[in-house]
């Protein structure tokens, strides 16, 4: 499968119909891939696929990453099912156009939740939770596909959230403001969640704005609970569900529960599942004049 | 049409964030109509509820403040034509993402008041301050307001 | 200094003699699991209040350091006060309880003298009361290693899994399920009189040389590192293509920087409300964009790379330079942390490359 990728990407780059592949490689320890940058034809064998590809690769896409400032005019990407709604979504808010991307689509059995947990092959028990509930093994859109792309049926609404999300909703509000207190307790605001989000992609995130100052630099508690908030707030029906950022915090915080709580309330309140439409508005610049508004007096 | 005046122990602080066309021209009313209602309230003029960032509720709540009021135009009577459609879905988003965070909804209301539903006003105003108050102050973020109260020294009895 | 052994079997007894004893202590613990299938064990040191439930010893090193415990996440330091049309500037009152951080490893403990070096006045040239009184009052129990992963390369950098630099007292894993006990300061005398009713005498020199031995066979991740800050002092190579190529990947996110025990950097601002703050200082990234961002618009490191060559400099030679202190220990954090598997050994490895190439050779553009 990936022999026909590399084969098509080393025409590509041949024929400058791109200027850069970029995909995953082998990392530094057998257990680790790492995103590699090919922009050689003679380069393409480093390109692999397996389940410890865990990275989501369009964020090299957002413009926030100097991607405008490297003149590419067209980049090749290897996606998986999950990556490449996440570019679906870039495009439909206008951060990037579709001729800018040759999408190299792969079919994915899942990958393994964390590095750690790979021992050789792919089991229910190392799979991460995300594609125990994926409906884009086989991607949705791409420019090239190894072998035949089956049609799959995606209007129907996602399958309810993790279980983490449930339980956590499930407790009384108190109970949950004492559970996320001492989560937040660890957070000193690295930024690692917002800096491998795919959509994260202001030019001046609001958190480094100082003129005037909404959300507090300092990691106390009310420095960290306005910064989660605020993310998961400009995440809302925009969020694609890769998990990258719980993957990348380095203390351990599950930073993407609110993700998928507010991905449930868009797909029950707006109808609206973010990633499979170039074209389809995203809930927050549009409206229904019938919208719920019971909790409004 | 005075009301009796009674002493509390504790009294809130309310924010209120209104739109100008519709929800202010309202407040103006009662006030112009002398009526009475709870003077807890501050008021932020914003020209439609579309305008209203859930950013600056969050910042409401840090500063200390005990209950937040977030009204506007009517569906289908904004003066923008859309602003409110907007604000709707914004604040239902918004509203889910505060529960889940563990933050009490009963602190913040959102209404439709129009210009000419001064009573209405007064009556959203009355009936939040006294839920208000049965809370409490806003426990969660009361301590949160001042990161380092225990840090200052104490002073000599 | 007598050494001593100890059963390991009485390390949650030591825990609560210390307790008993006054002092603060924090040890690793596992945390809680996650209720989630995605959740990887996780043990971090933080505040006990009981000796049960301790994680000594076990797994290969906590998740966090010690340097949050010394040079803490956040800290005010001072208030102020609008008084009409003065400010009023008050101190601000910090605990500086006695503490022992218990089950500290080596590579932890010795990036303590590191962050010494910078917020002492004896290098820095000024003192950070705040640091170096908390400082004062901490006692470092360290505990060997004996498990290095396949992140760990603390040899590549003139450590060892059973070294006791920055150790108060000394514990190694020998034989027999037992640990040998050697204090190392005066402040490790005063801890291990406490704990001298668990011990036993003497202490076995040869088992534990054989047991740091046994450990350092297991470190698979090996790089040359003498060569390094030659090749950094050199300026030319400044502008080495390898910065661009290796350091292209990476996302700027910060969390190597924040779970490095030897990373310092700090940002001060003033927070207030209606008239009354504080000056806060809180930890810093020299991976964010705008760290490097002067007032005129103008970025000296306005690429992810340049950042990226910054922190490389900074670890392997600018500390050398300014603190004479270590700059990397070779916990391997920033390797198991990286998102994208930014590897700062691949760095060690292809800078010793370029180093190790005779000198005409390297002048060489045409050279294969």
């Amino acid at each position: 499968m990936i022999e026909a990728i590399r084969t098509q990407a080393h025409n590509l780059l041949e024929n400058k119909e791109i200027d850069v592949v970029i995909g995953y490689g082998n990392g530094s320890d057998p257990t680790r891939t790492t995103p590699v940058f090919i922009r050689k034809p003679e380069e393409v064998n480093r390109l692999i696929f397996d389940p410890r590809c865990i990275n989501s690769l369009p964020v090299y896409l957002n413009k926030r990453q100097g991607y405008p400032k490297k003149g590419w005019k067209r980049v090749g990407i290897i996606g998986k099912g999950c990556d490449i709604r996440a570019i679906t979504q870039l495009i439909a808010e206008n951060q990037l156009s579709r001729d800018e991307v040759y999408i190299f689509g792969v079919p994915c059995d899942g990958v393994v939740s964390h590095f750690s947990k790979w021992d050789g092959s792919l089991r229910d028990d190392n799979r991460a939770t995300k594609c125990s509930e994926c409906d884009v093994h086989i991607p949705n859109d791409c420019d090239f596909f190894p072998g035949e792309r089956p049609e799959v049926d995606r209007s129907g609404p996602y399958k309810v959230s993790a279980p983490q999300v449930l339980n956590l909703f499930n407790l009384k509000t108190d109970k949950r403001f004492k559970f996320w207190e001492k989560e937040f307790e660890r957070c000193f605001k690295c930024y690692a969640c917002r800096e491998v989000c795919p959509h994260c992609s202001c030019n001046i995130c609001i958190t480094d704005r100082t003129t005037p100052n909404w959300i507090d630099q300092a990691p106390h508690t009310k420095g960290v609970f306005g910064w989660h908030l605020t993310r998961a707030l400009h995440l809302v029906g925009r969020c694609t569900g890769c998990g990258e950022c719980t993957r990348a915090c380095p203390v351990d915080i599950q930073v993407d529960l609110f993700n998928q709580r507010m991905k449930d309330v868009v797909q029950g309140s707006f109808g609206y599942k973010s990633g499979y439409s170039e074209t389809e508005k995203p809930p927050l610049i549009t409206y229904m004049t019938d919208d719920s508004e019971n909790f409004i007096q | 049409m005075s009301k009796k005046i009674t002493r509390h122990d504790f009294e809130p602080k309310i924010m209120a964030f209104v739109c100008k066309w519709c929800t202010y021209s309202g407040a103006d009313l009662a006030g112009t109509s002398r009526m009475d209602y709870s003077p807890n309230v501050r008021m932020v003029r914003l020209p439609c509820s579309g305008r209203i960032d859930p950013q600056f509720l969050i910042k409401a709540f840090e500063q200390g403040v005990d209950g937040v009021i977030v009204s506007g135009c009517h569906p289908g009577d904004c003066h923008y034509n859309e602003g409110n459609y907007y604000a709707r879905r914004r604040n239902l988003a918004f509203r889910e993402l505060l529960d889940f965070h563990g933050i009490d909804l009963a602190r913040l209301e959102f209404s439709w008041i129009s210009a000419a539903e001064a009573i209405k006003w007064t009556k959203v105003i009355d009936v939040f301050t006294d839920k208000i108050r049965e809370l409490g102050q806003h426990r969660e973020y009361a301590d949160m307001t001042d990161p380092y109260a225990h840090y200052l020294v104490k002073e000599a009895a | 200094m007598k050494t001593a052994t100890l059963n390991q079997t009485d390390i949650g007894k030591c825990l609560d003699l210390l307790l008993q004893s006054e002092f603060r202590v924090i040890a690793p613990q596992l945390r809680p699991r996650l209720e989630s299938p995605d959740a990887i064990d996780v043990m971090m040191l933080t505040q006990i209040d009981s000796g049960e439930n301790h994680a000594v010893g076990q797994g290969v090193l906590p998740l966090n350091g010690v340097k949050e415990f010394l040079f803490v996440k956040d800290e005010p330091l001072f208030a102020f006060e609008n008084k009409g049309k003065k400010v009023l500037m008050t101190e601000v009152h910090h605990d500086y309880p006695k503490t022992v951080i218990f089950g500290v490893r080596p590579c932890d403990a010795a990036s303590v003298s590191s962050q010494n070096a910078v917020f002492s006045k004896a290098n820095a040239g000024f003192e950070d009361p705040f640091f170096t009184k908390r400082l004062e009052n901490t006692t470092i129990v360290t505990y060997s290693c004996t498990n290095p992963d396949m992140s760990c390369f603390c040899t590549s950098v003139g450590l060892a899994p059973d070294s006791d630099r920055g150790s108060d007292l000394h514990l190694t894993e020998i034989p027999g399920n037992r640990l040998q006990v050697e204090p190392k300061t005066p402040a490790g005398e005063i801890v291990a009189k406490i704990l001298e009713p668990l011990f036993q005498w003497p202490g076995e020199p040869q088992a534990r040389t054989q047991a740091g031995k046994e450990a350092q066979d297991k470190i698979t991740r090996i790089r040359n590192s003498h060569l390094i800050k030659g090749w950094l002092d050199e300026l030319s190579n400044f502008d080495d293509e390898l910065w661009e190529r290796l350091g292209e990947k990476c996302i700027g996110c910060g969390a190597c920087t924040f779970m490095c025990p030897t990373c310092h950097c700090f940002d001060i601002v003033d927070e207030n409300r209606g008239g009354k703050g504080y000056r806060i200082k809180f930890w810093d990234s020299c991976q964010f964009d705008h760290f490097t961002l002067h007032a005129s618009g103008h970025n000296p490191r306005d690429s992810q790379y340049k950042r990226y060559r910054n922190r490389f400099s900074c670890k392997f030679k600018i500390y050398l330079d300014k603190f004479d202190a270590q700059g990397c220990v070779g916990c391997g954090r920033c390797i198991r942390d990286c998102p994208v598997n930014l590897d700062i050994t691949e760095y060690m490895k292809e800078v010793d490359l370029k180093a190790s190439l005779p000198n005409a050779l390297q002048r060489d553009p045409d050279f294969e």
